[in-house]
């Protein structure tokens, strides 16, 4: 089934593109908003890679899914767009400023992935984006190093800073509730 | 929150990429509009066709540049002899004519070497062994035994020619016999 939209879509049929977009244009949407959690960017960065997707899709081999490919491609466009940017890297982090969020009930998941987002879009950049493509993107910290032209250390430093700032903020938040 | 949170995120991925609405159609809008405005191009029947062309143009070119060199080949052949042997120049040339002549009346250029092997084979060796006395007039200079191979390369190759008429006249003999025995 898949094989055949992606045929039509070889060949430049429209409507199996827009299949095609509406299929995957959410989960790619917020690959990339997490990365460049600006609408209007993430938009156009979105728009950008399924321009490149449906340009390059008779180069797509069934070797990985159709999914993982595209969301390859939009996550590139995103780290393409970071790179052109000039992020302030800290590298000292007190691992002691490290806190622990409270058991949440598994009834209040749903809640808590949610308000996760929003506080991952609050990070400030550079470790937004290595959190990001670490824990959504399957991204190893040598691999971020690479695309991000930094340090490993600095990658894992900044890993472990997001998710204190992501521990502070939810303990920030129950505190009031 | 370290162990929570990586657990949390690789078994919901889902939920994490459903939360925000997409303005959807505002994007497709763009990306329609860009389609719209540079349609597809289809890269391997360029990439196809401008290897055709290239394929094309570089047989056209050998082909061209091939006939080129054999007629130089024949015409400096003729003008080299002429150069060196003035006294022959009208013998070489009536020779020539009586080859050129003997060929088109038996379309020699359509014959397929494989119905009369032997002859053409026999017109190889001919051609290699002028070949090498037109390479020996340029190297040793005028040489009476080299003339003499010269011209009876020409006699040779009317005799071969007459030969080969031969050959095909009674082909066309034995093809008619074997219509009419069929007939009757």
């Amino acid at each position: 089934m898949q094989n055949q939209l992606v045929a039509r879509c070889v060949k430049g049929d429209r409507k199996a593109q827009y299949e095609l977009y509406q299929q995957f244009v959410t989960p790619l949407y917020h690959a990339v908003i997490r990365l460049v959690p600006n609408q209007a960017e993430a938009e156009d960065i979105v728009q950008d890679a399924f321009i490149s997707i449906f340009k390059n899709i008779h180069r797509y081999r069934s070797e990985s899914s159709l999914y993982t490919w595209m969301r390859r491609v939009a996550v590139n466009k995103a780290i393409d767009e970071i790179r052109k940017k000039k992020i302030k890297w800290t590298t000292e982090y007190d691992e002691r400023e490290f806190l622990e969020i409270p058991e949440i009930e598994s009834s209040l998941e749903d809640e808590l992935i949610k308000e996760l987002h929003f506080e991952i879009k609050k990070l400030p950049d550079g470790c937004r984006q290595i959190l990001s493509l670490f824990l959504f993107e399957g991204y190893k910290h040598s691999e971020i190093a690479t695309q991000l032209n930094i340090s490993e250390s600095t990658s894992k430093t900044q890993y472990a800073r997001a998710k204190n700032l992501l521990s502070k903020a939810f303990i920030k938040n129950k505190l009031h509730e | 929150m370290s162990e929570k949170l990586e657990k949390l995120a690789r078994n919901n991925q889902d939920k994490f990429d459903q939360i925000e609405p997409v303005d959807s159609d505002k994007i497709w809008m763009g990306i329609n509009q860009y389609l719209d405005h540079h349609p597809r191009q289809n890269i391997i029947n360029i990439w196809f066709v401008v290897a055709a062309a290239i394929i094309v143009l570089l047989a056209m070119s050998t082909i061209y540049l091939s006939i080129r060199v054999e007629q130089q080949g024949a015409l400096n052949s003729e003008e080299f002899l002429s150069q060196i042997y003035p006294e022959f120049s009208d013998e070489f040339k009536d020779l020539n004519q009586q080859v050129s002549a003997r060929k088109a009346a038996i379309s020699f250029d359509t014959i397929h070497s494989e119905e009369f092997p032997d002859l053409f084979r026999e017109m190889k060796i001919l051609d290699t062994n002028y070949h090498s006395a037109i390479d020996d007039l340029k190297n040793i200079g005028k040489e009476d035994a080299i003339l003499r191979v010269l011209i009876r390369y020409h006699q040779r190759q009317i005799d071969l020619l007459e030969r080969l008429s031969n050959e095909i006249e009674k082909k066309k003999m034995y093809h008619e016999k074997n219509n009419l025995h069929i007939l009757y």
